[in-house]
């Protein structure tokens, strides 16, 4: 993993059409402002990790389950 | 050709009804080509088969049948990565949880697999509604259902 040290108002430039700014920096909190091509999806890890854990468990699903929600 | 699938068997599928991914669906890595399988004579359960792996079937509901209202914001640019879209050849459909507790059946609502059905091409794209839960608990809405 690439590390680099920045101070607030600084940012890094990926790819040169992406920057990422260190807007403030609070404690543990750091809010960071993402510039990016408008095809580029950013959005936090969490999110994926959950689409993730819910797209397993949609292969485990039961077909006779399905019929209780036969009319 | 001739598929393996989960639940259903072997089935015979043609080469036009393959749904591919360009980027693998999340968690399940080793599959980007599907078909879709429809066993529900009501249209609102579907089955996403694997062609390349039997045991990936990920099941999947139309929730625009059971809310109308359901309206996911995706981005244009990801939506037209598919191919030219419109109004008629875009199929959204959610991925479903039913665990042991059926009250707790699950949809989600936030990130939707959108299906070109002209290109067949396909990708789960993450809506930007705020209001959309990655979990949103259905079972009431399917038990109206059952009523009607």
């Amino acid at each position: 993993m690439l590390a680099l040290t920045r101070k607030k108002g600084e940012s890094i430039i990926i790819n040169d059409d992406i920057e990422v700014v260190i807007l403030s920096v609070s404690g543990e909190q750091v809010k960071l402002g993402i510039v990016a091509p408008k095809e580029i999806p950013v959005h936090r890890k969490e999110i994926y990790e959950l689409i993730q854990k819910e797209n397993e468990a949609a292969l485990s699903v039961d077909v006779s389950k399905l019929d209780l929600f036969k009319k | 050709m001739k598929i393996s699938t989960k639940n259903f068997g072997e089935l015979d599928v043609l080469d036009k009804d393959i749904i591919t991914f360009d980027t693998p669906l999340s968690g399940l890595p080793n599959s980007n080509r599907y078909v879709l399988i429809s066993k529900d004579e009501d249209n609102l359960f579907f089955w996403l088969q694997s062609v390349d792996e039997p045991e990936l079937s990920i099941c999947i509901i139309d929730m625009f049948k059971i809310m109308p209202e359901y309206d996911p914001k995706v981005s244009e640019i990801q939506v037209m990565a598919l191919g030219e879209s419109t109004y008629e050849n875009i199929r959204t459909y959610n991925t479903l949880v039913v665990p042991e507790d059926i009250e707790q059946t699950r949809a989600n609502l936030l990130a939707p697999i959108v299906i070109n059905i002209n290109t067949m091409k396909a990708a789960q794209i993450i809506a930007t509604n705020d209001d959309y839960d990655i979990a949103f608990k259905i079972f009431e809405k399917l038990d109206v259902r059952k009523d009607v």
